[in-house]
């Protein structure tokens, strides 16, 4: 059929292929050309098909990325580096020539080099190219081409992790068979591989979670450089740790005795990479969705569960190796700077919710004051940092009075000596240090609260401004710990020498010498502390308060169309029209008609 | 979920703009722009650089918020609703950005992918939209190594995948050669023909002129001027720019174009006297503004003969929609 033969536009134009969607243009001709396509694009065996058939089921971002990873030279290059480096180090730790042979470590001494070797592709090359992998879709402009396609922004970051997660394997696997030649030698011990293996794939989801995070907020060329720089610095400094980490490994194994002990040790900051890990998972997800939907809702879920395992922790910790006052107020002090640090950079949301969000709201005032919090706003996440400090001190306020004034036992572990000090003093001043935590939270919080107002105010853009805030509450702490120093040189050397006022600001010098030495001075300056705290908190809650009451919206009509038409489709079938469901209504029960 | 779609009314607009304002610091991009896209339709978005085309096309294709006002596909505002946009609309972007060791048909599949097709569906789709856009000679080459034609072709494609009802495509045609260019514009004109709305920019306005059913012509953010392409060319459209009225009034007197062997200067002198008007000279070409109907000009023609002047050729100027688009417009930046 040339063009000459018809009138239509859409034959002359395209006489063998149909119109995307279109049944009506798929004719004979039309069939003839999709069935030479068809013969050229069949898979060529049954694997072929069973790997387009699970890959249905995969992100289609993962498919992409691998099939972009597995083509690289960056993938082969780092492919090959490892199976040479394995080879060297296997050819060097054998050689007859060393002269520090010892056959009862050969096995950790060969385990210890092939996983120095596979830090190079876990620790630096893997989460420095999932960095760049979305840093370049930034870059590239194609980032735009995939947020508006129907995926969801969890689905694009979890897309690119798995990519990086499936490399990993793919290396992991590379060394496989030399890790089981170390087990066969002397030296290693299996918990020692597995420990190495898992800590490896860990270390590696934290630190392209970390890495993807970065790249979602590198939105320009030169935010991209400029984070490359730190990602660089931060990947080598962390491949000096895995190096640590597999010597330690590897020359330290687990005595059977304090098996307990050292699980409790690794896994409490194994939970703290990974639980931070999927936070960090979560704010990629949000940094790169769509302005109007809810991005606060999984982070701040995110967080409580961080500060409810982190309460888990404390209890475990204190009670394995006895409760004494340190050991509330740092765990007070840690948990409190954290908060201060979250709570900073979600206070710096846009503060306009969306109609979207907000017909998700509940319907009623006591619904809407008591479960939204989680949803968007800097006045509710306020509330909500606020609230979740102030629940965990209390927490932590009953574990200290509840061990010694209501009598409840903690035996864990009884024979450790330590846990028979705490006495009533103990649980005291603990109490006191936790008080004087919080206030010191709130009143940098407030204060940063109040400056993320203001700035929100003035900005032209309203465009969220949560790195800047994050900044603000880490140099306030900064100055607080530090600048009292500044002031007052000599309390360097002072230690225990009375207490100044300028250290006010010095959240563990001032309750060192409040709770420990028992200083009135301090405990009147904490006094002080707490009077400007609470007048910016009632400010601060005048401030906040009044997003609990935004009414919720109503849903437009049109969605509200369309969901029924889908609802109808899947009661009834996609073909299905109004009249053939009042013909079925009507054959069911008779009379309807 | 197709026939649930289809099931809606047909009268409802398939992109409409409301009053929609985007602003970047103190340049305002966008000001209350208003207009519909009907299904079917073809309609030019035309306007200078910087005009605030892309911007409002990224606004509807869920890449932007505005700051106030409303943009819609089939119903759906594009900031409440953008997964149900989404579905309804693909959106071709003035440039392209390539995947590395990507196939063209990785990358066709790895948007349909994208936007849920899954299976037999998925394959199908990739099959039309290949065959439709020809891309199935170059199914195995990657993408990178592309001429700019085939690579318009795959970002075509790629707004296809999902067979929306709404097309957006920024500047199409921009950087193609004459015939790529005409197979671009066949392609259009078969996915109008298919019931799908498009909404087209190009700085190539004799394209939009032949392609589109409306267009409406924008500069600094404003709209000037929205109609059929007759509407705009006689200065029937609808007054849209209530700020500048000076710009909206494109109405004109005709212009005639006359050839003559020679003796040119002596013609102009004579029109100028006879009509009262300036006359333009360009070689033996005049250009005489003449409102005047058929008998008059004939009338003209006669007398000039009359007067000794060897006339060539007497006509009508057509006005083109890049005369309406330089009278309209003033060339202004922001």
């Amino acid at each position: 059929m040339s063009d000459k033969e018809t009138d239509n536009p859409k034959e002359a134009q395209n006489p063998n292929h149909p119109i995307p969607g279109s049944v009506s243009l798929a004719g004979p001709a039309g069939a003839s050309a999709v069935s030479e396509f068809l013969v050229a694009k069949e898979p060529d065996t049954k694997v072929d098909s069973w790997i387009n058939w699970i890959s249905d089921f995969c992100s289609s971002i993962l498919v992409k990325e691998t099939r972009q990873a597995i083509k690289s030279r960056q993938f082969f290059s780092t492919f090959m580096l490892l199976l040479g480096g394995v080879i060297v180090w296997t050819f060097f730790a054998l050689s007859p020539a060393r002269t520090d042979y010892e056959v009862d470590s050969l096995g950790s001494f060969m385990l210890c080099g092939f996983l120095f070797i596979l830090g190079i592709p876990l620790v630096l090359i893997i989460p420095y190219t999932t960095f760049r992998s979305l840093a370049q879709e930034y870059e590239d402009g194609t980032i735009d081409m995939v947020l508006i396609t129907t995926m969801k922004p969890w689905h694009i970051i979890a897309g690119k992790l798995g990519s990086a997660m499936l490399q990993v394997l793919i290396y992991v696997a590379v060394l496989a068979p030399c890790i089981s030649f170390c087990y066969l030698l002397r030296g290693v011990d299996i918990s020692q591989i597995f420990l190495s293996m898992g800590g490896g794939i860990v270390v590696t989801l934290g630190l392209c979670c970390l890495a993807i995070a970065l790249a979602s907020a590198a939105d320009t060329t030169r935010a991209v450089q400029v984070l490359s720089v730190f990602l660089i610095l931060g990947l080598l400094f962390c491949a000096w740790m895995w190096c640590l980490l597999a010597w330690v490994i590897c020359n330290e194994p687990i005595p059977a005795s304090q098996a307990s002990v050292v699980s409790l040790m690794i896994s409490l900051p194994a939970m703290a990479w990974v639980s931070t890990a999927v936070l960090l998972f979560f704010a990629a997800s949000a940094k790169i969705s769509f302005p109007s939907s809810n991005r606060s809702t999984m982070l701040r879920v995110g967080v409580t569960i961080q500060v409810v395992l982190y309460a888990g922790c404390v209890l475990g910790v204190l009670a394995a190796f006895g409760f004494n006052k340190y050991g509330f107020m740092m765990s007070s002090i840690i948990a409190m700077h954290y908060l201060l640090l979250v709570g900073s950079m979600m206070v710096a949301c846009h503060s306009g919710m969306s109609s979207r969000v907000r017909r998700t709201l509940p319907r009623t005032l006591l619904k809407r004051s008591l479960f939204s919090l989680y949803m968007p706003g800097p006045g509710r996440a306020f509330l909500f940092t606020v609230g979740l400090g102030l629940g965990l001190s209390l927490t932590l306020v009953m574990l200290a009075l509840g061990y010694e004034v209501f009598d409840i036992p903690f035996d864990l572990d009884a024979s450790i000596p330590s846990r028979g000090s705490f006495g009533f003093l103990d649980s005291q001043f603990s109490v006191i240090g936790i008080c004087a935590n919080f206030t010191y939270f709130l009143f940098f919080f407030c204060l940063v609260f109040i400056i993320s107002r203001v700035y929100a105010w003035r900005s032209v853009n309203k465009r969220p401004f949560v790195i800047e805030m994050g900044i603000l509450a880490g140099l306030l702490v900064f100055l607080a710990t530090l600048g009292s120093y500044a002031i007052d040189p000599n309390a360097f050397y002072g230690y225990t020498n009375g207490f100044e006022g300028s250290q006010l600001f010095n959240w563990y010098r001032t309750q060192y010498i409040a709770v420990d030495q028992n200083s009135g001075e301090a405990a009147i300056y904490l006094f002080m502390l707490a009077v400007p705290t609470l007048i910016m908190f009632y400010f601060c809650l005048r401030w906040a308060a009044p997003e609990l009451s935004i009414s919720p919206t109503l849903v437009p009509q049109r969605v509200t169309e369309e969901n029924e038409d889908l609802k109808r489709e899947k009661l009834w079938g996609k073909d299905a029209d109004e009249e053939t469901i009042d013909e079925i209504f009507a054959a069911v029960r008779p009379g309807t008609k | 979920m197709n026939s649930a779609l289809e099931r809606q009314s047909s009268s409802r607009p398939a992109i409409e703009f409301d009053q929609l304002v985007r602003t970047f610091g103190k340049t305002v991009a966008v000001n209350r722009i208003s207009f519909e896209v009907y299904p079917g339709e073809v309609f030019g978005f035309i306007g200078p650089n910087g005009a605030g085309k892309t911007t409002s096309m990224k606004i509807l294709s869920t890449l932007d918020t505005p700051d106030s006002g409303t943009a819609r596909v089939d119903g759906f505002c594009s900031v409440n609703d953008p997964e149900r946009v989404r579905r309804r609309l693909g959106y071709m972007p003035d440039g392209f950005g390539a995947y590395a060791n990507v196939t063209c048909e990785e990358y066709l599949d790895f948007f349909a992918r994208s936007y849920g097709l899954r299976g037999k569906d998925r394959i199908h789709s990739l099959r039309n939209v290949m065959g439709f856009t020809q891309l199935d000679q170059i199914a195995q080459k990657p993408i990178t190594g592309l001429s700019k034609g085939m690579k318009q072709r795959l970002c075509l494609g790629r707004a296809l995948i999902h067979n929306p009802k709404v097309l957006v495509l920024d500047e199409p045609a921009a950087g193609l050669d004459p015939r790529a260019r005409i197979e671009l514009r066949e392609m259009i004109t078969a996915l109008a023909d298919d019931g799908k709305s498009l909404l087209i920019s190009s700085h190539i306005l004799t394209e939009l002129a032949e392609m589109c059913d409306r267009v409406a012509i924008i500069e600094q953010g404003s709209l000037l001027a929205v109609g059929s392409v007759e509407e705009i060319l006689s200065g029937e459209q609808q007054k849209q720019s209530t700020t500048d009225a000076e710009s909206a009034t494109i109405t004109e007197a005709g212009q005639l174009a006359i050839q003559l062997l020679g003796n040119a200067s002596s013609a102009k002198l004579w029109l100028e006297k006879e009509l009262g008007t300036s006359v333009r000279v360009s070689g033996n070409n005049l250009q005489v503004a003449f409102a005047g109907n058929m008998e008059q000009q004939a009338e003209l023609l006669k007398r000039m003969i009359e007067n000794g002047f060897s006339v060539v050729t007497f006509a009508n100027k057509q006005r083109s929609l890049e005369d309406a688009f330089l009278h309209v417009t003033r060339g202004r930046v922001q």
